[in-house]
């Protein structure tokens, strides 16, 4: 454990060294972290039971490590994705190198990624909230790579919530060190916390983590803070840093007296994060945006098996709890692979078109073969079609709602099913929104001749990223047996013994069918490529093959026919007005000839209805303030002169 | 292994069947059942045009569109004979795999780069998207009633294990009808899209697939066929009871098939396509039915009694 932060380290100083050697600062600043990440991929890998501690002797305070299998997981998904953005980021950087120190940037994400490490082995109060501090201020300078005035706003609004909800992780973390009487996590368990002193502790985890994780209704940051950073960086961001947010609120969880009602409440935030995250990603236009609003429905999914995995273990129900977190669990695994992918993918698509708007995009598949077929597996995964990884988590967090709703009394029936149509109604939604996305991105015809004529594939080390995570993708997949039996070890570890988890899921064959679950996979894939092998063998031997322009009623066609990514979801903009609330800008044509401009702008309702409240109450109490300090020194004089009156009051009569 | 081998035979005929009963319906003798076969047959020896734009996912498309609906056929089972892929929520895997197609045939027809195929497209995505929850209701509810999670395993404990056959049967009845109008809205058919209308602004499905032809056509109208087969065996599964012998489930089977066919037929001779903005109504009140099935099933299966059914 010791070695690979070490790496990390030593990476972040070489690359500090190199600052003046922009190529040999991005081989180094970003080959060292590919080699810890890799190392870290084997390392955590077989740590995933057991436990190993790590001790590193501070002046003042040792600072412990705890490698548990909690956190072993986690640190194995931010390996995983960190070894792709890593060895993506050699030559992802050469984008940077005549705006920015990529030494710099090396340093930064070295850091970023070992805090992220830290986070998830840290086992002490103190060093936790450091490192979960620094680790938002990393990723802080990390955005601020990008300079533009869009990022500056971005910035901001994120170290404001990252900040808001760090106090409340604080507040929780002392209370709970005040409750227990110590400041290390293993004293936490048991702690004998009162079922009111536990609610509160509950809602303050729940909501400073949630912060950081987007939970709706806490998710605007995400839209305005991942799209503004190197791709790279906001793959590990959106596929990984979030992930640590719902390893803290498993975590915190752990140490306190469950109540059902958490994991109702974590579900309905769930669902509820699950189906707006992917409504409004459904209206973006910058790729990156919309796939920072697809890491709040993935949150909500993740959150959806994480709550059915509480509420089991507060009703003591052995099977639900370990079929919920497998569900999240395995969904944690799966959305850092393919989010990670799909950034990575735009991010090559970015490198070398220069922009982030897919409407002027598109036939970027012919020049671009292998980010089209990386993205597109991406997509698939995300929309949860098997035999990819989505699939199965979805598919065990499934089962675990159904099964929640099987024997939990009529409000709970009525919870989890309608969380059940969520989930079923999101899928859809995400099918329809990468559709979309890959479709305007990667076929049809350019829309831009210019930007299409100068894209080309990207660079090897970038493709190289992009198919570590496609290989993950697909043995996530179709190894699922194998990949579960794994998670169940970490599950156990979160539901406690006494919980059997293996007796709760698996890929049972119902008797009578011939198949085995290695066997469903393998039918699966056959099912679907025996056709296509059909097909071409068939079609080549018999027929001829002809190519003419698409049909265009006759008329004569011209690629600004096809269409974009605005009306394809036109319809369901339409019946879902009252949630977006589009802006609307339509000029008159002036005489026939004349240009018609039509724009539409599609918002995030709950910035209006939660945020400016807020932030307006906070300008008219500092407005308030202000009559107390306005900047005279007449005043602040006369400050001085009461307050020591008052003290010398006090001191000759008190 | 004999559920598959039935579908296929209902889908030979299905089409054949709601042409015929079209053409009865407007006083016309109608083409022999098997000329929806021949017409197949006839596109698949035909050469293929292919747009310049489109690229290798609108040629394979087509025939990963028809592995999956394959696929998916295969995880239902007659009565109690499970299907070849049963496992355990094997209902998800089912409209995921549903999904997988109809992800690739929308890329497909986004791939030709011309602007009817993109609005078909959007709308195709569109409605079957609205579609989806109504599915997984209708399925969650019987999971519930049963407390089984597959297929086979809902089939075979609806009827005479427990629960009275007053109920079973009419949510077998009601849920059978929304499950012919699920597979009649995914393949596109009346009320929701007119196949034989000849406007591109109106169409939905007939748009999508404007560009494919040849080979290609031939394996989409026989999976058209086959998708109508597939929602029409899910609706028979639920008449079955356990224990009944091969052919008595089969007699089900094609009785169910056949009157699916006749409905559709009907439907489509006495009623005229909705306008496109009502399309999202009528799927509303089809989902807003299922409740009605969810209602009953949580009120059969005893939870509101109290009693937790493990």
């Amino acid at each position: 454990m010791s070695v690979i932060y070490l790496m990390f380290i030593a990476g972040a100083a070489a690359s500090l060294l190199l600052y003046k050697f922009q190529k040999a600062a991005a081989y180094i600043g970003f080959g060292i972290p590919a080699a810890a990440s890799l190392y870290g991929i084997w390392f955590f890998f077989m740590n995933l039971t057991g436990t190993s501690e790590l001790v590193v002797q501070f002046p003042v305070m040792a600072a412990k490590f705890t490698l548990d299998p909690l956190g072993a997981f986690f640190s194995l998904v931010i390996s995983l994705v960190g070894f792709a953005a890593s060895i993506y980021g050699i030559h992802y950087a050469e984008e940077y190198r005549e705006s920015v120190s990529i030494g710099a940037m090396g340093f930064f994400f070295n850091l970023f990624m070992v805090f992220m490490l830290m986070v998830v082995s840290a086992s002490h109060v103190f060093w936790f909230m450091v490192f979960w501090e620094l680790m938002t201020l990393t990723s802080f300078f990390l955005i601020h790579f990008n300079d533009s005035e869009k990022t500056a706003k971005a910035t901001i609004l994120y170290m404001v919530i990252a900040h808001v909800g760090g106090a409340a992780i604080l507040a929780g973390m002392l209370l709970m060190s005040s409750a227990a009487g110590s400041f290390y996590f293993q004293d936490f368990k048991g702690a004998g916390v009162g079922p009111v002193m536990a609610t509160v502790l509950f809602l303050l985890f729940f909501f400073g983590f949630g912060s950081k994780a987007g939970v709706f209704p806490i998710h605007v940051w995400l839209p305005e803070a991942h799209p503004a950073a190197p791709s790279h960086v906001s793959a590990l961001m959106s596929a990984v840093m979030i992930k640590t947010a719902i390893y803290g609120i498993i975590r915190t969880c752990m140490w306190l007296p469950l109540n059902e009602w958490w994991g109702i409440m974590i579900i309905v935030f769930g669902a509820l994060s699950a189906l707006l995250g992917v409504l409004y990603a459904l209206t973006q236009h910058d790729t990156k945006a919309l796939l920072a609003y697809h890491s709040v429905e993935n949150i909500g999914i993740i959150l959806l098996g994480c709550g059915v995995g509480f509420y089991g273990m507060a009703t003591g129900n052995a099977i639900l709890a370990a079929a919920g977190f497998i569900g999240g669990l395995y969904h944690v695994i799966n959305h850092a692979t393919f989010k990670g992918l799909l950034f990575l993918g735009a991010g090559s698509v970015i490198f070398r078109t220069h922009t982030k708007d897919m409407e002027i995009l598109g036939g970027l598949g012919r020049k671009m073969p292998l980010t089209a077929f990386a993205f597109l597996i991406g997509a698939m995964a995300i929309s949860a079609l098997p035999p990819l990884n989505g699939f199965v988590s979805e598919w065990f967090t499934y089962q675990s709602l159904i099964q929640a709703a099987l024997g939990s009394g009529v409000a709970g029936t009525i919870i989890f099913t309608m969380a059940i149509v969520a989930l079923a109604l999101t899928g859809v939604l995400a099918v329809m929104c990468f559709v979309k996305v890959y479709s305007v991105i990667f076929t049809g015809t350019p829309r831009d001749e210019k930007i299409w004529e100068h894209a080309k594939e990207s660079p090897a080390l970038m493709v190289a990223g992009m198919f570590v995570l496609v290989a993950a993708c697909v043995a996530l997949g179709l190894g699922a047996p194998y990949a579960a039996t794994k998670i169940i070890g970490v599950v156990t570890y979160i539901t406690g013994t006494g919980f059997n988890a293996a007796a709760g899921i698996s890929v049972k064959a119902v008797s009578g069918s011939v198949v085995s679950p290695v066997l469903i996979s393998i039918i699966f894939v056959s099912m679907l490529f025996v056709p296509i092998i059909f097909t071409l063998v068939f079609k080549d031997s018999t027929s001829t093959m002809r190519k003419t322009k698409p049909w265009a009623c006759g008329a004569k066609y011209s690629s600004r026919m096809q269409i974009t990514a605005s009306p394809f979801t036109g319809f369901l903009r339409q019946t879902m007005n009252w949630l977006y609330r589009s802006e609307v800008h339509f000029e008159e044509t002036n005489g026939y000839f004349g240009k018609v401009k039509y724009s539409s702008h599609a918002k995030d309702i709950w910035w209006d209805i939660i945020y400016v409240p807020i932030i307006k109450g906070f300008s008219g109490l500092s407005q308030m303030l202000s009559v107390i300090q306005n900047g005279r020194m007449q005043i602040y004089a006369s400050y001085v002169l009461i307050m020591l009156a008052v003290f010398i009051t006090l001191a000759i009569f008190g | 292994m004999e559920s598959i081998i039935l579908i296929i035979t209902a889908s030979l005929f299905f089409t054949g069947i709601v042409i015929r009963v079209k053409s009865m319906a407007s006083g016309r003798k109608g083409p022999g059942i098997l000329q929806p076969l021949r017409d197949i047959a006839r596109n698949m020896k035909k050469g293929g045009v292919y747009s310049e734009t489109s690229g290798i996912i609108f040629k394979i498309a087509p025939s990963i569109y028809t592995g999956t609906l394959i696929t998916a056929s295969l995880c239902i089972p007659l009565g109690d004979r499970p299907g070849i892929l049963s496992f355990q929520w094997d209902f998800v895997f089912f409209v995921y795999t549903l999904a997988l197609g109809k992800f690739l045939m929308v890329i497909a027809a986004l791939d030709t780069g011309s602007s009817f195929e993109g609005m078909g497209a959007s709308r195709e995505a569109f409605f079957s998207m609205l579609m989806e929850p109504a599915m997984f209701m209708v399925m969650g509810s019987f999971a519930i009633l049963t407390g089984k999670t597959s297929f086979s395993g809902i089939f075979a404990a609806l009827h005479g294990t427990g629960i009275s056959n007053a109920v079973s049967y009419t949510m077998a009845a009601l849920s059978a009808i929304i499950i012919m109008l699920v597979g009649m809205v995914e393949n596109s058919r009346m009320p929701v899209d007119d196949p034989k209308t000849h406007l591109e602004l109106t169409m939905i499905h007939e748009v999508m697939i404007l560009d494919n032809s040849g080979f290609d056509l031939g394996l989409i109208m026989y999976s058209s066929c086959l998708k109508f087969a597939v929602f029409g065996a899910v609706a028979a599964g639920l008449f079955m009871k356990p224990g009944a012998g091969f052919f008595a489930d089969a007699g089900i089977f094609f009785l169910v098939q056949l009157c699916y066919a006749v409905f559709t037929g009907f439907m489509e001779s006495f009623m005229a396509r909705f306008r496109m903005r009502n399309n999202p109504q009528f799927i509303y009140t089809i989902t807003a039915a299922t409740l009605l099935i969810f209602i009953g099933a949580v009120h059969a299966s005893g939870i509101a009694g109290g009693k937790m059914p493990w």
